[in-house]
């Protein structure tokens, strides 16, 4: 058989599985709209770690990482750096925003936010943030998707049709079973891409060099350049190194979709497992990322796009079945990412837009129709952005972790019990010039002093709360008191430690 | 908290630039800045575990 109808075949086979687990969700579904949004707050440790893992990781961590090492060399291990700090964020902050979810209804970032502010600007922005720097991560992964099809197929499936087809399947298991089938097709997946990038990597690595220590032998002799830091083009300078560590843990645990994770735990105990142990898997997956990357750099130099290096690699290299299972994997990888993020979607806009302000008063069963709705609305958008090249639309998603950490120091002043939080007015000054801060640092001059326009924005962005709350209204004390009292006693009380 | 965030400063600058940027010595065949980094993240994995086993 001929190796491409191998590897489509075996990525058309996994679709159909990620189908078949989406039609057993939605049997279990119930009319109850919190088990369509938030899996009914009941996700164990199984589920919540390796949805989590797989949703962080997408095609970038798949096919992009592998791009990195062959680019910049080792400098990228720096990844194992703000993949445990979202361990640690977890471990601290997680379990936070899990108890004030619980505790008070939260089902959105935005929620939790305009609650404690007893603001709807607050709610607003909270949610447009949410929104808008998610909303474009959805065209990387599409593109991601149509691409991987593409190249398993030889060019037979073009891109734009393998972008529907893998965007009509995670819309429809999406549509069928909510965030329970989200998890559930998450759990595969999150196996799936894991074997498959560590098989398919040691598989190229012997066959190429006879082991791995004999690669870092070749390299240090023939690319020693790609061993030490800033590497070849010099991008992992001191500045970046540390932005990046701040910006792709805190940024991407506050995207909605990875806080909406922590809503949905069913316990603290597992919030804190979660943190204790999901670094594990984060970071290790990034050691096969530079035996690719690095195999690549010696027996491929000179591509044009360097994220292709792992699939040229393995249909040079590898049999057509193992192929196709790591593409399916890459596949799995990519849609983990989407499900997620089109879910939060759909989960903002019907809890923040649809039942607070268009129809407040709207049955179960109604939000649950509206939000099968919104996702046929969002695939439709995904789709139209995954086919464009839109300037703006690249500069977004350049932003889209930074954005989200913007959203910090209110999470904090809600999180993080103390004397004087932050008022409403210091919180919205502040993201608003964060993320002009952003703007000027990302897109207008990048990462000024080799500092990660990030860093840049989340100094400005928490110097401006600081001063606007020094001179305007403090937050109502009573609801202050309602939840860092609520918080306090489950942090310092008899129950402390679950 | 202070423990975790210790370590981790022994991957961040300007410690992993000033004392880890080499290549020489190998650990294990295995350049050094790998190494030393892969060292430090299995301190950091293993203090995270620590304090979940015994809820610290």
């Amino acid at each position: 058989m001929e190796p491409w109808l191998v590897a489509t075949s075996l990525i058309f086979l996994y679709l159909m599985i990620t189908l078949a687990i989406g039609l057993i969700a939605n049997r279990r579904l119930s009319t109850d709209a919190e088990d369509f949004l938030l899996y009914g707050r009941r996700a164990g440790p199984v589920v919540l770690y390796l949805t989590m893992v797989a949703t962080y990781h997408s095609a970038f961590a798949f096919l992009g990482s592998g791009g990195f090492f062959y680019t910049h060399g080792v400098g990228f291990w720096v990844a194992g750096c703000w993949t445990i700090l979202v361990g640690a964020i977890t471990y601290t902050l997680g379990v936070r925003i899990w108890f004030v979810g619980k505790q008070f209804n939260y089902v959105t970032p935005a929620d939790m936010l305009g609650d404690f502010y007893a603001s709807e600007a607050v709610r607003i922005v909270a949610a447009v943030v949410s929104i808008v720097f998610t909303i474009l991560y959805i065209q990387v992964q599409a593109q991601g998707l149509g691409y991987i099809l593409s190249v398993a197929s030889g060019d037979r499936v073009p891109f734009a049709l393998g972008t529907a087809i893998l965007l009509v399947v995670a819309a429809t298991y999406l549509m069928l079973g909510g965030l329970r089938a989200v998890y559930w097709t998450d759990v595969l997946q999150g196996i799936w891409m894991y074997v498959a990038v560590w098989v398919g990597a040691v598989v190229l690595t012997v066959r190429l060099f006879g082991s791995p220590l004999e690669l870092w032998r070749r390299v240090a002799a023939e690319r020693p350049d790609l061993l030490t830091l800033p590497g070849p083009e010099g991008f992992f300078g001191p500045g970046m190194w540390f932005g990046m560590t701040v910006v792709l843990s805190f940024g991407v645990v506050l995207q909605p979709h990875m806080l909406i994770r922590f809503f949905s735990a069913n316990s603290a105990r597992t919030v804190k497992l979660l943190g204790a142990t999901t670094p594990l898997y984060l970071a290790s997956l990034y050691i096969p990322a530079a035996f690719v990357g690095l195999a690549g750099a010696l027996v491929m130099p000179g591509l044009e796009v360097p994220d292709r290096i792992f699939p040229m690699l393995l249909f040079e290299h590898a049999p057509a079945w193992l192929t196709g299972l790591i593409l399916a994997g890459a596949t799995a990888a990519a849609m983990s990412t989407l499900d997620s993020i089109l879910h939060s979607n759909m989960t903002v806009l019907t809890r923040d837009v649809y039942q607070r302000y268009v129809n407040p008063g709207a049955s179960e069963q109604g939000v649950v129709a509206v939000g099968r709705l919104i996702v046929v609305a969002l695939l439709v958008v995904a789709f139209v952005l995954s086919i464009s090249s839109s300037e703006l639309i690249v500069v977004v998603v350049t932003m889209s972790a930074a954005g989200a950490m913007q959203l910090l120091p209110g999470v904090c002043a809600v999180c993080l019990p103390a004397p004087r939080p932050l008022s409403k007015a210091g919180v919205l000054w502040g993201i608003s010039s964060g993320l002009l801060t952003l703007y000027l640092t990302t897109v207008v001059s990048a990462h000024p002093f080799g500092m990660h326009g990030g860093i840049w924005a989340l100094g400005v962005n928490w110097a401006v709360a600081w001063v606007v709350t020094r001179f305007s209204a403090a937050p109502d004390e009573d609801r202050v008191e309602r939840i860092h009292g609520a918080l306090e006693e489950f942090i310092y009380g008899a129950d402390a430690n679950p | 908290m202070l423990g975790f965030l210790g370590i981790m400063a022994l991957a961040q600058p300007p410690i992993v630039f000033a004392v880890a940027n080499r290549i020489e010595p190998w650990v294990l065949g295995v350049p050094f800045l790998y190494a030393y980094l892969t060292v430090v993240y299995a301190l950091l994995c293993g203090l995270l575990l620590m304090v979940w086993r015994w809820r610290l």
